[in-house]
């Protein structure tokens, strides 16, 4: 699966080996972009959807306007022994509430 | 000078789906079918597969669990026609043993639901057991009857937060939900956050709650909500039977400038917004509204991969939301959840799911490799199978660019049952040159 990201131009998801946009034409340049930073354990709904304004924050840098972040920099309620996560699946199904920090978010030793 | 989100949303011209005449008609239609369903047990020794490496390397870390059908209201865009509870729906003993289950499971965060998950006598016990195992606990209420009383025993047995269901201004909510609910469910969100519990709001997006959304949030933000989900009205159960309450697919041309406008108030009140799963998908607004997520956008369904759906029967389903008898795995009665979720062929669907399993304009889509027709549940229901989801963003642009649109129309009613659909078609048209719906 090729990574997308959006075009500087249009803010339309592209593929990140496009030259050009396909919705805009405009000329993409993508070769130097830094791999995006993966969960290292598994993270509860909140805290995915909050990863990447975190993760931005962390590093001092990132192209995202950052929405209101959750209090804590991830839900590591489980160990890591369960493997990564870094899928970037929709973390809200319908009926669902709405996702809050986990009172034990970035606590790992808790949960 | 900067815009203000306000202004940005003053600027979005909020184009009401509906004419002035069709919203009055549709706000005092009577209910079309005002029996309550006749329920059915949960199919029984459903067959599994063998695990595979897939199966048992896939944990779900969040379960939405319906702990009774039993409801206080009857809202008629309610995909369960929730109201009576099911037969044999599961003891004290079973449900505190599903708990345990959940937790070795690997489950992170367990979202109680109903029906109306309060009308369950055991619902503190059933909070402090998930508690108790570690897990986070939410839940989802209309509020028709959360008192002050209640809401300090939520908060005491450990309830993480309660979402609130706020489908409009008061009387569009009132229409779908019930008379006085708008009132009540105000009422619950003070008692919750009063007695400490954090408060949510979910909100269902149709053509009678579209125009609502900016004084929804106002509202939600006025009472103490952290967060706000949003997520598309689909044709189940009674939302099946008033097709013109609806979304068609190309109002979400109108609906996306309004939640990016809306996404950059709820900034500036502090609330977070949370596109629900239906809400799709990569149009120019992606970025926005789904930009914090690891990937930097939406992925594809999660049903049977990160979450897990769970009847008051025992069945047990990828996605809360999927109609019960195609996609229920089986029930714990019969099987432990572990062995449903590695080895029930109902759950494995987004596991295996291809883009060869795509049909229609999602099939040849620019993103179908990773977005996969995204939420299962929607196509489903328009059609009888998934695969093909005209709720797009960047499909209803696409349309656009050639002059297009795609509209549905109910051709098969549902007939009445818990989680049933009709069979809609999918009319692909030039757009009309003035503003006809």
């Amino acid at each position: 699966m090729t990574r997308l990201e959006p075009c500087p131009h249009c803010h339309r998801h592209v593929k990140i080996t496009e030259p050009a946009c396909p919705f805009c034409a405009r000329a993409l340049a993508f070769a130097d972009l830094a791999p995006r930073p993966a969960p290292r354990v598994r993270l509860g709904r909140a805290a995915t959807f909050a990863f990447g304004a975190i993760a931005a924050a962390q590093s001092g840098c990132g192209t995202d306007t950052p929405r209101k972040p959750d209090a804590a920099p991830a839900d590591a309620s489980r160990d890591a022994n369960t493997g990564p996560d870094a899928d970037g699946d929709a973390a809200v199904p319908i009926y669902a509430a709405a996702p809050t920090t986990p009172p034990n978010a970035g606590d790992p030793s808790r949960g | 000078m900067a815009t203000s989100p306000r202004a940005l949303i003053a600027a979005v011209d909020v184009r009401d789906p509906l004419r002035a005449d069709e919203r009055i008609a549709l706000l005092g239609a009577k209910r079309p079918r005002v029996a309550l369903p006749v329920m059915t047990k949960a199919r029984r020794s459903l067959p599994l597969l063998e695990a595979r490496p897939i199966d048992r390397a896939t944990r779900p870390r969040h379960a939405v669990w319906e702990i009774t059908l039993r409801c206080d209201q009857a809202c008629r865009h309610c995909g369960s026609r929730a109201g009576v509870e099911r037969p044999h729906e599961l003891t004290t003993d079973e449900c505190l043993d599903l708990v345990r289950q959940l937790a070795e499971l690997g489950v992170m965060e367990v979202t109680l639901i109903g029906g109306e998950a309060y009308l369950r006598p055991d619902l503190l016990d059933l909070v402090r057991a998930i508690r108790a195992r570690g897990m986070h606990c939410t839940m989802t209420t209309g509020g028709r009857g959360l008192d002050r009383a209640l809401a300090r025993g939520l908060a005491s047995a450990g309830l993480g937060s309660a979402s609130v269901s706020i489908d409009g201004a008061e009387p569009t909510h009132d229409r779908l939900r019930s008379p006085g609910s708008h009132r009540d469910a105000l009422a619950a969100m003070t008692a919750l956050r009063d007695a400490g519990v954090r408060v949510t709001v979910n909100t269902q997006i149709n053509r009678l709650s579209l125009p609502d959304l900016p004084a929804i949030l106002e509202t939600l933000a006025a009472h103490g909500a952290e967060a706000w989900q949003i997520m598309l009205t689909v044709a189940m159960g009674r939302a099946a039977d008033e097709p013109d309450v609806l979304l068609q697919p190309y109002d979400l041309l109108a609906l996306f400038p309004l939640l990016d406008a809306l996404a950059a108030r709820c900034d500036e009140l502090g609330v977070r917004l949370y596109p629900g799963n239906n809400l799709g998908y990569f149009g120019p607004y992606e970025h926005r509204l789904r930009g914090t997520l690891p990937r930097g956008h939406h992925g594809s369904c999660g049903a049977g991969r990160t979450t897990l759906g769970i009847e008051s029967d025992g069945l047990v389903k990828g996605c809360p939301s999927l109609p019960s008898d195609a996609w229920g795995g089986g029930t714990i009665r019969d099987h432990a959840l572990a062995d449903l979720w590695e080895r029930a062929a109902a759950l494995r669907y987004t596991r295996d799911r291809t883009v060869d399993d795509l049909g229609g304009f999602c099939r040849t889509c620019y993103y179908a490799d990773t977005c996969r027709a995204g939420c299962t549940w929607t196509a489903s229901v328009l059609f009888g199978r998934p695969g093909d989801n005209p709720y797009c963003h960047h499909r209803a642009l696409e349309r656009d660019r050639e002059g297009l649109r795609e509209r549905l129309v109910l051709r098969a009613p549902a007939p009445g049952e818990p989680f049933d659909h009709g069979m809609f078609e999918l009319i692909v048209e030039p757009v009309p040159r003035t503003g006809a719906s």
